[in-house]
C-alpha cells in the first residue's frame, strides 16, 4: 500500500504493486546484559524481641525531617506504654552529614556499648 | 552489623526507597515504619497525633513482631558480562529494553557484542578491569560495562577512554553518589578538558550544553544511562527526585580562548593532560548579563547574581550542611577577556567572589531555621567554619562558600556573547571530582586512521 498524493486532491492510500527486489528481513541482534555485576550477599535480619518491657532504644536521628519533634514524642509514648529507657539522639552521632561514612563504619560497636537492645533511626523523607 | 533489631522511620513515599535500599545492603527485609504524609507540611499538633495514632504501632510491631524467612530474593545467577540474553530485532530490542527498565525512555543501540569490542579498541585496558562498586545498588561495573552502556548511549567507541574517567569519578567516593537519588533531582555534569576535546569534536562554544553534538550528547546520555543501570538510580526507587531534569550535554571548556589557564590545572593536573570533571547541579543560574568595559563592571554584578542565586532555601541551607561545596562559574571567552585584562587571575576572581558574594547573616538564619538552626548554631556542630559565627550581628556579611579555592571557573559558551553562569550542588552530594583519562599507546595512530 502505497499513499498517492494528487494536487488539489486529499492524499489517498492506493493499492499500488510494488517493482524490485523482495524487502530484506530486518536485521536481528544479539545483546548483551548491560548491568554491572551483583556483589551483594544477603544477610539475617537481626531477631525481633519478644516486647519493648523494659528494654533499652537508641534513637538515631539524620538531623532531618522533625525528628526532633518526632523521637520526644515516641520516647514519651514508650516509656508510658512499656516502661522503656532511651538513649537519645543527642548521646549518639547523626547519620547524615560530611562525616557520615566515618560515622557509620563504627556506628555497630557504638551501640553495642550504649548497650541499645533496640534501634529507631529516622527521619527519611 | 551490631545484632539490634532496628526499625527505619520514613514518610510516605519513601517506604520503596528505604526497601530497596536495603536490599542494595543485603537486607530484602529491612523494617521500616511509614509517618503518613510529608513530615516537614504538619504542625506539631498533627505530628503529635500521627505518631500516637499510626506511627508508634507501626515501630512496635517493626520491633517485636519476628522476622520470617526472607521472601525477597535478590538476583542470582545473572548473565555473565559476554552473554547474549536476546535476540531481536531494533524495536524488539528496545522493547526489551525498555520494559527491563535499562533504557531511558529514548532508542537505545543495541548493544551487541561487536559494537560493544569496538569501544575496547580505544583502551588498552582488560575489558574486565573493574572500574568501581556503585551505590546504592552496589553492581560492580567493569570496562566492559562502561562500553556496552556507551553503545546503548549511541557515544563512538573513541569516547570509550572519557567513559571510563567519568565513570571512575562517580565511584569515587568524593563525589557522593549515594546521594543521588536525593529528592532535590540533581543532575552530574561533566566538564571536559584537554587535547580530546578537538581530537574528537566537541563543541565548547555557543551552544555548547545543547543537545545536538554527536560527542557532548552522547557523553552526557552515557552517565545517566550508567547511572540507572548499574548504580540502579531508577525514579520512585532509589531516585526520589520529586522533579528531575534531563542529562546534561558534556561542558567542553575553550582552553584556546581562554586568558587563563584550564580548569584541568586548577585542579592539580599538568596542563595538556585530558581529565574529566563531573560535579552535581542542583541549581543552575539563568545565564545573567553583565555590561561595561572594565573587569570591576563585570565582576560586581556577577559576585550580586552569585550571592542572588545562592539566597534561596535549597542551596544556602544545603551548602551550609557539607563540609566542603563546588560552584562553578562558567564565563565566555569574551567575559573571561575582559576580566583578566583588568589584571584579574582566576586565583582574583576566586577571591573577589569570596570576599563580594555574600548574603546578609540574617538571610542565612532564616533559610538555615527552615532545618531548625542558626548559622551560628551549625558553626557549634562544627559544620561551617568559625568565621560564619565571629559576631552574632545579623546585618554581617556571609560567603557562599567555605574558601575562594572552592570556586571552579570554567571558559565556554558562545565565544562573543556578554553571558555567564553559575551551577551549584548540595551538601556532601555530588561534590567536584576529577579524574585524567588513560588513552592507549596506539592513541596518535588511531585518531590518525579516524581522520582517513
Amino acid at each position: 500500500m502505497v499513499k498517492e498524493t494528487v494536487p488539489g486532491e486529499l492524499t489517498r492510500v492506493v493499492k499500488k504493486k510494488v517493482e524490485g527486489p523482495a524487502p530484506r528481513k530486518e536485521a536481528a541482534y544479539r545483546v548483551v546484559y548491560p548491568l554491572g555485576s551483583s556483589s551483594v550477599t544477603v544477610k539475617p535480619l537481626a531477631p525481633r524481641l519478644p516486647d519493648l518491657r523494659g528494654k533499652t532504644i537508641c534513637q538515631l536521628w539524620n538531623d532531618r525531617f522533625r525528628g526532633d519533634i518526632t523521637f520526644p514524642i515516641i520516647e514519651d509514648l514508650l516509656k508510658k506504654q512499656h516502661d522503656t529507657k532511651f538513649i537519645p539522639y543527642t548521646e549518639l552521632p547523626s547519620t547524615e552529614g560530611p562525616d557520615e561514612k566515618e560515622v557509620m563504619k563504627t556506628l555497630a560497636e557504638v551501640l553495642l556499648e550504649k548497650g541499645c537492645d533496640a534501634v529507631i533511626s529516622g527521619n527519611g523523607g | 552489623m551490631a545484632g539490634i533489631p532496628s526499625v527505619t522511620v520514613v514518610c510516605s513515599g519513601f517506604v520503596q526507597l528505604a526497601a530497596d535500599t536495603g536490599k542494595f545492603r543485603g537486607l530484602p527485609d529491612i523494617h521500616v515504619a511509614e509517618y503518613p504524609g510529608a513530615i516537614e507540611t504538619h504542625g506539631a499538633d498533627k505530628i503529635r497525633k500521627n505518631v500516637e495514632e499510626v506511627l508508634l504501632e507501626r515501630i512496635v510491631g517493626s520491633l517485636t513482631i519476628p522476622v520470617g524467612k526472607s521472601t525477597t530474593a535478590i538476583a542470582t545467577g545473572e548473565p555473565g558480562s559476554g552473554d547474549i540474553i536476546f535476540e531481536g530485532t531494533f524495536e524488539e530490542v528496545n522493547d526489551f529494553f525498555y520494559r527491563n527498565l535499562w533504557s531511558d525512555g529514548l532508542p537505545i543501540v543495541p548493544p551487541t557484542l561487536e559494537k560493544a569490542e569496538q569501544f575496547l579498541k580505544y583502551t588498552d585496558r582488560s575489558p574486565n578491569e573493574g572500574i568501581g562498586v556503585f551505590e546504592p545498588s552496589l553492581r560492580q561495573a567493569t570496562l566492559w560495562t562502561v562500553a556496552v552502556n556507551g553503545v546503548m548511549a549511541g557515544c563512538r567507541p573513541e569516547y570509550m577512554p572519557i567513559l571510563a574517567a567519568v565513570a571512575e569519578a562517580i565511584a569515587d567516593p568524593h563525589f557522593g553518589l549515594e546521594h543521588a537519588g536525593s529528592t532535590s533531582g540533581w543532575e552530574p555534569l561533566i566538564i571536559l578538558n584537554g587535547p580530546i576535546i578537538k581530537e574528537l569534536g566537541f563543541n565548547n562554544e555557543l551552544g555548547v550544553l545543547r543537545v545536538g553534538n554527536q560527542a557532548n550528547t552522547s557523553v552526557g546520555r552515557f552517565l545517566r544511562l550508567f547511572m540507572r543501570n548499574v548504580a540502579g538510580y531508577l525514579p520512585g526507587k532509589s531516585d526520589m527526585a520529586t522533579f528531575g531534569r534531563p542529562f546534561y550535554p558534556v561542558l567542553a571548556e575553550n582552553e584556546d580562548r581562554s586568558p587563563w589557564g584550564p580548569l584541568s590545572v586548577d585542579r592539580g593536573f599538568d596542563k595538556g593532560t585530558n581529565i574529566v570533571t563531573v560535579v552535581a547541579v542542583m541549581h543552575m543560574s539563568p545565564p545573567f548579563l553583565t555590561f561595561g568595559d572594565t573587569a570591576e563592571d563585570h565582576l560586581a554584578t556577577i559576585a550580586s547574581e552569585l550571592a542572588t542565586e545562592a539566597s534561596s532555601t535549597t542551596t544556602w541551607i544545603t551548602l551550609g550542611f557539607g563540609s566542603e561545596a563546588s560552584p562553578v562559574l562558567v564565563l565566555t571567552p569574551l567575559i573571561s577577556g575582559i576580566i583578566a585584562r583588568g589584571g584579574y587571575s582566576k586565583s582574583d576572581v576566586r577571591q573577589y567572589m569570596f570576599k563580594n558574594a555574600r548574603i546578609p547573616a540574617s538571610k542565612a538564619d532564616e533559610l538555615c531555621i527552615m532545618r531548625g538552626k542558626t548559622v551560628c548554631e551549625v558553626v557549634e556542630k562544627g559544620m561551617l567554619p568559625k568565621s560564619f559565627c565571629e559576631t552574632t550581628d545579623p546585618n554581617r556579611m556571609l560567603p557562599i562558600v567555605h574558601s575562594a579555592d572552592e570556586f571552579l571557573i570554567v571558559v565556554s559558551g558562545d565565544p562573543m556573547r556578554n553571558r555567564s553562569i553559575a551551577t551549584f550542588q548540595a551538601s556532601m552530594q555530588g561534590l567536584a571530582t576529577s579524574k585524567e583519562m588513560k588513552l592507549p599507546p596506539n592513541w596518535q595512530n588511531l585518531m590518525a586512521e579516524l581522520a582517513r
